[in-house]
């Protein structure tokens, strides 16, 4: 009886040993999983500005909610005479997820829309935006709500910004 | 034997736990740009995000106006040994890599190749070592004479400590590098070029950044009292700025900086004032 017991133990031991272990490296898994996520978008919105010179990037982490979700007025500065390239990479972004650029804040009466994510029908993940006119800009992001219980429960949107450089000499 | 089993469940789900807590904990730090709750289009809130332009931008900018190379406005080479906390080190990184833009800009390739091994240094000492290793040195090195892919090389650096900053919670710090770097670029517009308009122009242009780098300080999660002082210096500079003649009583959207005009009397308060601020970061 002892024997069967110890037997019976033992088993139990490496079973629970085994599921714990893996259960570790689910949960550890899941630990850093966003900033890869954005890191590997920033560096593909980086590749995407090309030929434009790099000049910065910014990757916004996103929970998905049960609510329509905004996020306003992401200054953008532009320098007059330049030519920027805008680069928004929405691989990892919620589905629905609505880019907006616009040439003031969101509190101005008489601001324009200068470009929308909803221009692109055909469902690109990197869309691109070159201003005509080169002033402060402001990035709205707006996020669908999320109705089903087993969507994904954050994403990732990265921006870059490019100019281009002239040679000086 | 039940006691061990039933203490071995136990340690092996607190573990578990311990793991998942840890992970929580990650997740928090690294999620600052989680959208809050409370944020619903019905009232959008304007929580403001501000993505600064990188210093090489703003340094090109200031060279294609004619900004002419002096290298007695540069920080010296020897004042980095005075940095020991994080702090003044991310500041003066900031400082010595709007410098070593300006040298590659202006062709000074010798004094660009002393400013990036100091660069280096302080980054080495700010946690971000795999930003600038031997192999950049090499590569700059093997270029000197190309500025063209000195500037490439910049740019990739730029890029790494970009995205390092940005995956990582160094954001911060990300923030008083620009600072540094900010200043040192309007320090040396100030004293080198008050009388070429164009310069004093993309100097007004630049200002605007004032009142973001101020908000974006203040973010920064210890206040220290270097922070205080520098914060105090720019809301100086920011009302100088929006008190002159130009830009008084307007909204900043609406100012046109290509035919903007600045009075001498209020460039000199500015350059005052900014030489003012430099000499405290770099003390």
């Amino acid at each position: 009886m002892k024997d069967i017991f110890r037997t019976y133990s033992y088993k139990l031991k490496r079973i629970l040993f085994k599921f714990n272990f893996i259960l570790i490296i689910i949960l550890s898994s899941f630990a850093g999983d966003n900033p890869k996520l954005c890191e590997e978008i920033i560096k593909q919105s980086c590749k995407a500005l090309e030929p434009y010179n790099y000049d910065s990037a910014e990757s916004t982490i996103i929970k998905y909610k049960g609510v329509e979700q905004k996020l306003s007025d992401i200054e953008v500065t532009l320098y007059f005479g330049e030519r920027y390239r805008f680069v928004f990479n929405t691989e990892n972004a919620p589905n629905g997820i609505k880019i907006e650029v616009f040439d003031k804040k969101s509190k101005s009466s008489n601001r324009q829309l200068l470009f929308s994510s909803e221009e692109f029908k055909n469902n690109k993940k990197i869309l691109y935006f070159e201003p005509t006119k080169s002033r402060t800009m402001y990035i709205n992001y707006t996020i669908p709500a999320v109705t089903s219980s087993d969507s994904l429960k954050t994403g990732c949107v990265a921006f870059a910004l490019g100019y281009e450089i002239k040679k000086l000499f | 034997m039940k006691t061990r089993t039933i203490s071995f469940i136990l340690i092996t789900l607190l573990l578990s736990l311990l793991f998942t807590s840890c992970n929580e904990d990650k997740k928090l730090t690294e999620s600052t740009e989680v959208i809050n709750d409370t944020t619903k289009t019905e009232e959008p809130t304007y929580e403001r995000s501000l993505i600064l332009p990188s210093p090489l931008q703003i340094a090109y900018i200031f060279k294609k106006a004619g900004l002419k190379y002096d290298s007695e406005l540069m920080n010296p080479i020897a004042n980095n040994s005075k940095y020991f906390s994080e702090e003044s080190r991310a500041l003066n990184l900031g400082v010595y890599s709007a410098d070593l833009f300006y040298c590659v800009l202006n062709k000074r390739t010798q004094d660009a190749l002393k400013y990036l091994k100091v660069v280096k240094n302080l980054v080495d000492n700010i946690e971000m070592a795999s930003v600038i290793g031997e192999n950049e040195l090499l590569r700059f090195e093997k270029n000197l004479n190309k500025q063209d892919s000195l500037i490439y090389i910049l740019t990739d650096i730029q890029k790494q400590m970009d995205i390092h900053a940005n995956t990582s919670d160094k954001k911060h710090n990300a923030v008083i590098y620009f600072t540094g770097a900010w200043v040192e670029g309007m320090y040396v517009c100030v004293n080198s070029a008050k009388n070429n308009e164009l310069v004093v122009k993309r100097m007004a242009e630049q200002l605007t950044l004032t009142e973001k780098i101020i908000e974006s300080l203040e973010k920064y999660p210890t206040q220290s009292e270097s922070i205080q002082n520098i914060i105090l210096e720019l809301k100086g500079i920011h009302n100088s700025f929006i008190g002159t003649q130009a830009i008084k009583g307007k909204n900043i959207d609406d100012i046109d900086f290509e035919n903007i005009n600045i009075t001498p009397e209020e460039i000199n308060d500015l350059s005052s004032k900014i030489t003012k601020l430099r000499s405290i970061i770099i003390k």
